[in-house]
């Protein structure tokens, strides 16, 4: 005669009934209490006669609530009136919410390369609460959703991490484009686990969430280098040899500004243009190119050409960097270009080859167009010239002016001294080619000439609009310098009124200044530009000399702000710098007249 | 005490340098032939040519003055505010010059034909402009100086 329970269990979600296996034999039926209350267990939920092993499902009692200790008792009786002799009793947690507990680490957002991506990861590994319940599912993944505003990406992985820049997100349902854009500002992360098929207490939120900030992704940042790569490339060449057997090296490299974390270019896009002014391309993903290595595949209109034919005469390569989308450097105009000339065999050419050049002058407004052009006599070896001595003559003011180039084109800037066309001038214009490497024959100097008028000024070129916007740059940046000049000497002299009516030019100037550069930074003329960065350009450059004797002289207070308005002038200069290559400037030299 | 004397003498030499300034632009201009000296005011200052003679004649006198009376600190603060005010107003007329590009390569004869040469590739107008404006500060803090003296 004996009573055993092997298990319970609950069943339901959450549990409603109680489930109770055990064994008995030598008695006449089993008497079954379910309680919640040890003190005062009540009469028995249940006799049980059908037969052992026995599976019993018993509803609990009403009075059992989440958390309490469930006690099960059986009483063996062995029947006509025969008192209990044997009997077994267990207990449970009542575990209505058995939940997975999962918990997020803190995200990580790193920028390679200029983008943002983001990590996610659990903290720890899933557990299930409260501790040593029985889980009612199984965890098959995790599913993360990441929100900002109205934008949403999801992906449920297999394992406990998770990346922007990896996996499958989707958003709305597609497929989303990797790495996700994050764009600056806050992000919430929602990580949930996917469950095989059972269901969890609707008391129980297995997710856990957390914020993260993306930090204002770099604005676009390019190469720029204002004295050596303007157009933030340089190329170099290095070349080797003769025609028709020279070879040559083309090595781009792109010049960063401190400012900017340096992307690396994900390809190179060479073109390079003969003395024929065939144009050659190829594309390389690194930054060293050949004319002719093994793997040469230049292309000339869409055809490919193998190695670069480099016959004798001058070469323009030029290397456009082309950078990742979604970086801080995409879309930024970065080339750099160089020139280099092959030269010929030194054979002299027969005796009677003696090339003829043809010089050509174009005067519009203040800009001029000069250009030769060598022909060799039919039978003779088309030699490129490496290089031309210009020399223009204003006839009119009868001065000249001399320039050399390894070009066959140029304009009137870079004459020595400075050329200045002036309307209504008479210009004559002499080029003289050079052959290195070549051998002319006695008596042979060639040589070419014309001459042109300045077509006199009839019109003025500026339109209304860019004359006002010149007008509102000039003072703006006048107040701001003098706003700046009356702040130092209000504190200077103490007197508070004059220092607040400069704080109050200076702000009438600042708002100048920045209605110009949002709305007329494009329609003003590069040239007055150019002249204002350089005034502001040389004023920061000697303004500093202000700054210490005012600090010498006029005390400490008054040091500190002319030292203070002197960075302001600086900010400002840099600031038009900036405006000026934003609008698509040329490089600023403050040494050399402008255009 | 000590520190005042020092800082009083350093004024003074801050003010006959700029004086000194005044006196060899009006040297400068005074040696300079009459039709150079007329065709440099005009290419700063726009008006009729009988208003540009006269500017021209009068200017090295004008400057010379200013010189010497910085130098013998008579009136100091209204001679040196009016010293920054000419500085700033050249400033002004150079920078306008620059931007019309009438300078035709060549300085603005301030200091007389030695200022004139033409220089190979070099922007002449800027360096001037941002010249004039320092030493116009420098006669600002000249005037300042002497009015916070005052005020002690």
């Amino acid at each position: 005669m004996a009573v055993t329970i092997q298990s319970i269990s609950l069943i339901g979600t959450p549990p409603t009934q109680l489930q109770i296996t055990g064994t008995y034999n030598n008695c006449e039926k089993i008497d079954v209490w379910v309680s919640c209350d040890q003190m005062n267990p009540g009469a028995p939920l249940l006799s049980y006669s059908l037969g052992s092993p026995f599976t019993i499902t018993v509803n609990l009692p009403r009075t059992c609530h989440c958390g309490d200790t469930i006690s099960v008792w059986i009483d063996c009786h062995q029947g006509l009136g025969v008192p209990s002799t044997a009997a077994a009793s267990t207990s449970l947690s009542f575990d209505c919410d058995c939940c997975p507990q999962v918990s997020l680490a803190a995200p990580i957002v790193a920028y390679p390369g200029g983008v943002a991506t983001a990590s996610f990861a659990l903290s720890a590994p899933v557990s299930w609460a409260p501790a040593g319940c029985t889980p009612p599912v199984t965890i098959t993944g995790y599913v993360w959703t990441l929100t900002q505003g109205a934008t949403q990406y999801q992906e449920t992985t297999m394992g406990t991490t998770a990346s922007t820049d990896t996996g499958s997100w989707t958003s709305g349902g597609a497929t989303a484009t990797l790495p996700l854009a994050l764009t600056a500002g806050s992000w919430d992360i929602k990580v949930r686990p996917a469950f095989s098929a059972g269901q969890l207490s609707a008391n129980c939120d297995p997710s856990d969430s957390t914020s993260f900030s993306v930090t204002g992704m770099p604005t676009q940042c390019c190469p720029f280098d204002p004295k050596t790569a303007p157009n933030g490339v340089t190329v170099a060449v290095v070349e080797t040899g003769m025609a028709p057997a020279a070879s040559a090296t083309f090595t781009a490299t792109v010049h960063w500004p401190k400012k900017c974390t340096p992307v690396t270019p994900t390809q190179y896009v060479w073109e390079v243009t003969d003395p024929a002014n065939e144009k050659y391309s190829r594309t390389t993903t690194s930054n060293v190119t050949y004319a002719n290595d093994a793997g040469a595949n230049w292309t000339r209109a869409g055809a490919l050409v193998g190695a670069l034919p480099l016959v004798a005469g001058n070469f323009v390569v030029v290397c456009t960097a082309m950078f990742p989308a979604n970086s801080s450097a995409s879309g930024c105009p970065a080339f750099g270009s160089a020139t280099f000339t092959v030269a010929a065999s030194t054979t002299p050419p027969p005796p009677n080859c003696c090339p003829s050049v043809a010089a050509s002058a174009t005067i519009t407004g203040t800009t001029g167009s000069f250009s030769a052009t060598v022909t060799w006599p039919a039978g003779c070896p088309s030699v490129a010239a490496s290089s031309f001595a210009w020399t223009v003559t204003d006839t009119t003011k009868n001065a000249s002016f001399t320039k050399s180039t390894t070009t066959a084109t140029t304009d009137q800037t870079g004459f020595t001294p400075a050329l200045t066309i002036t309307p209504g001038d008479s210009y004559s214009l002499s080029v003289t080619p050079t052959f290195a490497g070549v051998t002319l024959p006695p008596g042979c100097n060639p040589g070419g000439s014309t001459t042109t008028t300045a077509p006199p000024t009839t019109t003025p070129t500026s339109s209304g609009s860019s004359l006002g916007c010149a007008i509102l740059l000039v003072i703006a940046i006048i107040l701001l310098l003098l706003g700046g000049i009356v702040v130092a000497i209000g504190i200077c002299i103490s007197v508070v009124w004059v220092w607040i009516v400069g704080i109050v030019i200076g702000a009438v100037g600042a708002i100048l200044f920045a209605i110009w550069a949002f709305i007329c930074a494009a329609f003003t003329p590069c040239s007055l530009m150019i002249t204002m960065e350089c005034i502001l350009d040389w004023i920061v450059k000697l303004g500093w000399i202000v700054a210490i004797i005012a600090a010498i002289v006029g005390g400490l207070p008054c040091g500190l702000a002319s030292i203070a308005v002197w960075g302001g002038w600086a900010v400002l200069d840099s600031i038009l710098r900036t405006i000026m290559f934003r609008v698509g400037c040329p490089p600023i030299d403050c040494t050399k007249p402008h255009p | 005490m000590i520190h005042d004397e020092l800082r009083s003498d350093g004024l003074y030499f801050l003010q006959a340098g700029i004086a000194l300034v005044w006196i060899a632009a009006a040297v400068g201009k005074a040696r300079t032939p009459a039709a150079e000296r007329r065709a440099s005011v005009g290419k700063l200052v726009p008006g009729p040519a009988w208003m540009v003679a006269a500017i021209a004649s009068a200017l090295p006198a004008a400057e010379l003055m200013l010189g010497l009376v910085l130098i013998v600190r008579w009136e100091t603060p209204v001679v040196a505010a009016v010293s920054a005010v000419l500085f700033l107003a050249f400033a002004f007329l150079v920078g306008r010059a620059t931007v019309r590009n009438s300078l035709d390569g060549a300085g603005c004869g301030c200091f007389g034909r030695v200022s004139q040469r033409p220089s190979k590739d070099a922007m002449i107008g800027p360096p001037i402009v941002a010249r004039n404006f320092v030493l116009a500060n420098l006669s600002i803090l000249v005037a300042t100086a002497h009015r916070c003296a005052c005020s002690r």
